[in-house]
């Protein structure tokens, strides 16, 4: 039996369009969260967030052999799910709120302190607050660029942009983020102090 | 500061800048503080977002992904359905002739399923006796219409019908026609009995002859090597 752990993606689906559904688990275990989470980022909705996320993934399941091995998968699966998204948000006529994360999980940090916890829930609290302030161009893109950690060729294939609207579009969204929380910085070197 | 120089920052922080601009904007760095206030701040900015921990979905997101998708795997393959979809009224003159005709099954030697259209298409048939002689044309689906037809070799894909569509399609599974005959397809039958005997009377049909003919028209129709392949990638595949 064939081992994917260390395959890229790339050969997952490759290995997944000649016929072995392992690899397009694999794809599931990978992209999961990812996808899950960049959706949410659209709906704040975690209950519509899960049925679109496994939506994109029967899309993929669906078109595996349309996917050209030639093209990141990662480019191909953010395609999908934003597309999805964005019918989502078209649909309900709202796109994203300025409400606190309610989806705080504080499994993995168990072993900080509670006032460790606090910190840093209003830390980041505060920093999808401003996130979400973002124009919709910008917002697009620091979610893809900044979030998902995708390149500026990845997220320009994404949203159908040039590399160079990327670049400036992520520096004007960081802009903004500098300016509103640049607050942050300041209150982290006072406390390194 | 520019917003060209805030840009090339910016993207040096990625490392997105091609090798002269990037020794360009370094070289201004060295002596611009300013410049290295705004790279330090995008870099607590970047870095902070990248720290933020993602949401995920609940528990079990993967195991009722692949449940979905085996339901919709199946549920996917009533392409058939324009082939084989038939009105339902009322008949009896010929229920028991075409009684054989409750489940179709298309059979695939093992190991071909993948591109040979070698195949044949069954109708498990009733005790009325309809012909056990299978008709075989090479490199065609046929049609064999028997009970006794001894699948031990074989693979199918087997669709069973209810109201005239075709309801669930299994395929790639070893099993022996007989088994199909049982109780839980009783209501099936039925329904296809009465949905082929509209048909094969709106059709002319009357005799075993014509049933057979009939049913090989039908198979005809469809190229077994395209279902299969459309199959894969959700292509309708409907030759009329």
């Amino acid at each position: 039996m064939t081992s994917y752990e260390q395959s890229s993606d790339e050969d997952l689906m490759l290995a997944f369009q000649k016929g072995d559904e392992r690899a397009f688990s694999i794809l599931v275990e990978r992209y999961q969260v990812r996808i899950f989470n960049y959706i949410y980022r659209y709906t704040y909705d975690a209950e519509r967030s899960e049925e679109i996320a496994q939506e994109v993934f029967i899309r993929v399941f669906r078109s595996r052999d349309r996917y050209q091995v030639s093209a990141k998968f990662a480019t191909f699966i953010y395609r999908i799910a934003l597309n999805l998204a964005f019918n989502e948000v078209r649909n309900r006529k709202r796109r994203r709120t300025d409400t606190v994360d309610e989806f705080y999980t504080l499994a993995d940090r168990e072993m900080e302190s509670p006032h460790e916890l606090v910190d840093r829930s209003e830390v980041e609290s505060a920093i999808w607050r401003e996130i979400n302030q973002l124009p919709e161009k910008y917002y697009d893109v620091v979610l893809l660029c900044d979030v998902e950690e995708l390149s500026y060729k990845e997220a320009g294939e994404v949203l159908g942009i040039s590399v160079g609207t990327v670049q400036s579009r992520l520096s004007r969204g960081r802009q903004r983020l500098r300016e509103k929380l640049g607050y942050l910085m300041k209150d982290q070197g006072e406390t390194k102090k | 500061m520019t917003p060209e120089t805030h840009d090339k920052l910016s993207a040096l922080l990625d490392q997105e800048l091609d090798s002269t601009t990037r020794d360009q904007v370094t070289t201004e760095l060295a002596g611009n503080p300013e410049s290295k206030q705004v790279l330090a701040e995008l870099q607590f900015i970047k870095s902070t977002i990248r720290g933020l921990p993602r949401v995920a979905p609940s528990t079990g997101f993967a195991t009722r992904l692949m449940a979905r998708i085996d339901d919709l795997d199946s549920e996917s393959r009533p392409r058939w359905t324009n082939i084989f979809t038939l009105p339902r009224l009322a008949f009896g003159g010929v229920m028991s002739a075409v009684a054989a005709a409750a489940v179709v099954l298309v059979l695939v030697f093992t190991g071909v399923l993948d591109s040979t259209p070698s195949g044949a298409v069954v109708a498990s048939g009733n005790s009325d006796g309809l012909a056990a002689e299978p008709i075989v044309r090479d490199k065609q689906p046929t049609i064999m219409l028997s009970e006794n037809v001894d699948v031990s070799n074989l693979r199918f894909t087997r669709i069973d019908f209810h109201n005239g569509e075709v309801i669930r399609v299994d395929s790639n599974r070893r099993k022996n026609v007989r088994e199909l005959d049982g109780d839980a397809y009783a209501d099936v039958l039925e329904d296809v009995i009465n949905d082929y005997a509209v048909w094969l009377t709106q059709n002319g049909v009357t005799t075993e002859a014509e049933l057979k003919a009939k049913l090989q028209e039908m198979v005809a129709h469809f190229d077994l090597a395209s279902y299969v392949r459309d199959s894969k990638d959700d292509v309708a595949h409907t030759t009329p």
